[in-house]
């Protein structure tokens, strides 16, 4: 027993060093986001039709280098400054995937080919896919949380009791626009390190929860019991989203992990792993209950399953690369 | 939820506490080395990124505070002590849990290959080949058997290896498994590769878990009913533990 905490312990932290960094560099890119992006910019930027803006948001993810941890307190963020939700899911499943540093690093394991161009592929389609799936499924209010949906605008993200008088009372306050004296750049970093703050603060325990599970998982579950589910055009694609999920290994470094598998298993079971793992995996769906209501998370993380899964195996029966 | 009572002041030295502790905890695993037990050195940036960026939070405390009522830092009800008690898991694991890398109790659950089936054969294999066979770690091994469909080409090869001794229910007295762990981001995607040594009569058998050095010759034998290439051991000596343990892929 006293092995196995050892075991335990190492492969926890081992998880929770490689990914803290990268939530501490989405918390901070998420309070930039809170400070020099307005509500009004946000209203402009962003297209009004449901098609338009979920494309945005999926394209979106090219811009910015976050893998999975990272991506979930921006994304809050963006939805607290009135981000559409098709277009808030589609950048949450798409930016793991497709964002430069992923890509990179796919490619240095496969080179350019079918592996890389159907990864990049399928991971901005089928996040749009999702992303407008909720946006019919319901309005904001169901699939958010109170919190992320309505927030002070200034200061922490939560609801408190006078949040919405205040979000009011600064609204009668704020300047006419054209005559708004800029706050000066330091104050508006301390503003931007405080969201930060407020974020960490908020998505670490989700992290550190996932990371637990995951260190759980691979200190008693062997590969073998995973195995056993066998290796068909069917089978073996759900043994590799199911690895994705537990293994919970950021997206930027998947690809090198893959390639252990590429001989013994199907192209579809390679890309089921390679698309269905950055969007969701043990931490990240627990760090979704920090953003979308409970139910919700249910149904994002069996939809992505499934719309993976159905495109894998029909690449392995039809295409079969 | 059950709520521990506890004023905001209070609640904010405790974060800026953690924050630091974070923070020193970080610089330590990079400086003292023990950064190796755990990601692959192309990762060792990040964790110094998360330095600073730990001690930038925890700066934000100092700054400002009282003067503005915006300052509070805790509008929220919901970051709580719970969530201060579960942000110190990691220092607490990491301070009081021995830290050891993974060792022959973790290849257990993970599985060891004989067949390495499961070595990556990247553009990096290639460069495996190019080394001398003496000076060929296992993983190297592993790549260089693994590419070659005749496994007897490798018959009188020297070897000479270091790792730690492994041994399952398919392993005698006489034979055990000379293991690495290779990592490609940190040891969440840790895997055990190997070379089957077989020691002959009346040299004596390391005991499970000693880091050790093998050297010796390859000879294709029957294990676990595959032929492959085992290592016949001509001396086997203790070894302390590398710096780094682990090979990286």
């Amino acid at each position: 027993m006293e092995e196995k905490i050892i075991v335990f312990s190492t492969v926890f932290l081992g998880i929770f060093i490689e990914a803290a960094p990268f939530l501490l560099l989405g918390s901070f890119a998420s309070g930039l986001v809170e400070v020099f992006v307005s509500r009004d910019n946000m209203t402009r930027l962003v297209p009004r039709s449901i098609i338009p803006a979920t494309l945005m948001g999926g394209m979106m993810g090219f811009a910015f280098p976050v893998c999975e941890c990272g991506v979930v307190p921006l994304t809050r963020r963006l939805f607290i400054k009135g981000f559409p939700v098709s277009a808030g899911i589609a950048f949450l499943l798409a930016a793991p995937i497709i964002n430069p540093v992923a890509l990179a690093s796919t490619y240095a394991a496969y080179g350019f080919g079918d592996v890389l161009v159907m990864r990049f592929a399928l991971g901005l389609t089928i996040p749009v896919f999702i992303g407008m799936v909720f946006a019919v499924a319901g309005s904001a209010p169901k699939i958010l949380l109170p919190s992320t949906y309505l927030a002070p605008i200034r200061g922490a993200s939560g609801v408190t009791s006078d949040s919405v008088e205040r979000l009011e009372a600064i609204k009668v306050d704020a300047p006419v626009a054209g005559v708004t004296t800029p706050e000066p750049l330091v104050a508006q970093l301390r503003q931007a390190t405080r969201v930060a703050n407020d974020e960490f603060f908020e998505m670490a325990k989700y992290l550190i929860i996932g990371c637990i599970l995951a260190a759980l998982m691979q200190t008693f579950v062997t590969q073998e019991d995973i195995l056993s589910l066998g290796s068909g055009p069917v089978t073996s694609v759900i043994f590799m989203q199911v690895l994705a999920y537990v293994l919970s290994v950021c997206s930027t470094v998947d690809a090198f992990i893959s390639l252990s598998f590429v001989n013994a298993f199907t192209t579809g079971s390679i890309l089921g792993f390679l698309v269905f793992g950055p969007m969701v995996d043990i931490k990240s769906t627990l760090m979704f209950l920090g953003v979308f209501r409970k139910n919700v998370v249910f149904y994002l993380v069996a939809v992505a399953f499934l719309s993976v899964l159905l495109v894998s195996v029909f690449i392995n029966l039809n295409i079969g690369l | 939820m059950l709520k521990p009572e506890i004023t905001k002041t209070w609640l904010n030295w405790l974060k800026m506490a953690l924050l630091v502790g974070l923070a020193a905890y970080f610089a330590f695993v990079v400086l003292s080395g023990r950064w190796a037990y755990y990601i692959d050195p192309r990762f060792q940036w990040l964790s110094v990124v998360a330095v600073a960026l730990f001690t930038l939070l925890a700066l934000s405390y100092l700054r400002g505070r009282g003067t503005d009522p915006d300052d509070d830092f805790s509008h929220r009800e919901t970051t709580s002590l719970w969530a201060v008690l579960i942000l110190s898991v990691p220092l607490i694991l990491g301070v009081v849990v021995p830290a050891r890398p993974l060792m022959s109790s973790a290849a257990g659950t993970r599985g060891v290959d004989t067949d390495f089936d499961s070595v990556t054969l990247s553009q990096s294999s290639s460069k495996s080949l190019t080394i001398v066979p003496g000076e060929r770690n296992v993983l190297d091994w592993g790549r260089v058997i693994a590419s070659s469909s005749d496994t007897s080409q490798f018959n009188g090869e020297p070897v000479d290896v270091v790792g730690f001794v492994y041994r399952d229910s398919r392993f005698g007295d006489d034979t055990f498994m000379v293991t690495r762990f290779t990592i490609s981001c940190c040891v969440a995607d840790a895997l055990a590769v190997g070379l089957v040594v077989r020691v002959p009569e009346g040299m004596e058998s390391p005991t499970t878990d000693a880091w050790i050095r093998v050297v010796g010759t390859f000879q294709e034998e029957t294990f676990d009913d595959n032929l492959i290439p085992v290592v016949v051991a001509e001396s086997v000596s203790a070894v302390s533990q590398p710096d780094q343990p682990y090979l990286y892929q």
